[in-house]
């Protein structure tokens, strides 16, 4: 089933939800242009189980080997937009 | 909590389970985020790769006591048990090398491999605990007096940046405020150096990844010198060189994966009842 970016970034916001709690999730403004670690203020552990989730979520999608390819820094200063993009990209008949 | 009263922790799994596994094991105020982040990703074309919390610590419980070596060690093997039924290398960073040692000598024939990475010597000391319970809430209030190993790269992260940081401040400090009223500190404190006979009963394969700065190196030797199986590499750096030259340290420890021997992975048969 096609995934539009828009479906992938509220995809990202449940899970960043998720992993918060809501207390912090009603502070945060979520878009395309957040940065999980400088916009979220997400840290390290909160971020990887954010992906965490994702993976999940998207199993079909290729996050390991996209991963694979990045340093740390460059994970964490990924814009939700970013992730959303990948995963609209990599679904099979892209939605406008 | 675990069907036995042991707290469920937070583990990050990647990577097919039907791999062979590798298990990260933080430092003292870490979390596996580093681990999952830095590492893993490096790893899962070819493993399955473990990263947890320890009790008191990132996303998993603080349960009020439990944070002697020996606990922790008995941690492990529940999460390796929840993710694998096979021998896993264990890689233990810092004070999390001790918790990997320490495993890997309770847990003989669960151990393919371990892989300590600059851990320094037992005991941890009084002044640097404190420094790590102590020390957060003083640099949130703006005074980055307080000196620790733990509290001098986070300050160095924070100095220029402490408003934009705040929230994941405030994150660490609710974390360690919970740790600080658990037995965490009694507990670590009471814990003793591991006896020569301890290290020579480590019957795996060891790595020691040291960096050339942070200055334990004749600890990495008395190691070395003990366990039968053991590699010392040093690799230029300070304590943080798991972060600041992740690249040279995830080579390593690749090197070290690619020297394991088959035999390694494969569980030891079970003893024969006469």
């Amino acid at each position: 089933m096609a995934i539009t970016k828009e479906q992938a970034i509220q995809a990202i916001r449940d899970a960043v939800h998720q992993v918060v709690g809501e207390e912090w999730a009603q502070e945060m403004t979520i878009d395309g242009d957040t940065t999980l670690s400088g916009g979220l203020e997400l840290d390290s552990i909160e971020i990887a189980k954010v992906i965490e989730i994702m993976l999940k979520r998207f199993p079909a999608v290729d996050f390991e080997n996209w991963f694979a390819q990045m340093a740390m820094e460059r994970i964490v200063g990924m814009t939700v937009g970013d992730i959303a993009a990948f995963i609209a990209a990599s679904s099979p008949e892209l939605a406008a | 909590m675990t069907a036995g009263g042991a707290p469920e922790l937070n583990a990050i799994s990647l990577g097919g389970a039907n791999r062979r596994t590798i298990l990260f094991v933080h430092g003292m105020a870490g979390t596996a985020g580093l681990w999952a982040l830095g590492y893993a990703f490096r790893l899962v074309k070819d493993y399955h790769v473990v990263a947890y919390d320890q009790r008191g610590h990132g996303l998993s419980p603080a349960p009020p006591s439990g944070y002697r070596l020996a606990d922790h060690a008995d941690d492990l093997e529940r999460v390796r048990r929840r993710h694998t039924d096979g021998p896993v290398v264990v890689v233990g960073y810092s004070y999390g090398g001790h918790i990997a040692s320490q495993w890997a000598m309770r847990y003989p024939q669960s151990a393919a491999g371990l892989v300590i990475l600059d851990t320094p010597p037992l005991p941890v000391s009084a002044h640097d605990i404190d420094a790590m319970l102590d020390g957060v809430s003083a640099v949130l209030g703006g005074d980055f007096s307080p000196s620790g190993g733990f509290l001098d790269p986070l300050k160095d992260s924070l100095r220029d940046d402490i408003q934009r940081r705040r929230r994941a401040l405030m994150n660490v400090k609710r974390r360690l405020d919970v740790l600080k009223q658990t037995r965490f500190r009694q507990e670590v404190l009471g814990d003793q150096p591991f006896s020569d006979a301890a290290f020579q009963g480590i019957a795996c394969k060891t790595g020691l990844i040291y960096s050339s700065g942070a200055g334990h190196h004749a600890y990495a030797r008395r190691q070395q010198a003990l366990i039968g199986d053991c590699a010392l590499t040093i690799l230029e750096g300070e304590h943080d060189f798991v972060i600041q030259r992740a690249d040279a340290v995830a080579a390593a420890l690749q090197a070290f994966l690619a020297g394991l021997p088959d035999e390694a992975w494969h569980p030891a048969p079970a003893p024969v009842e006469s």
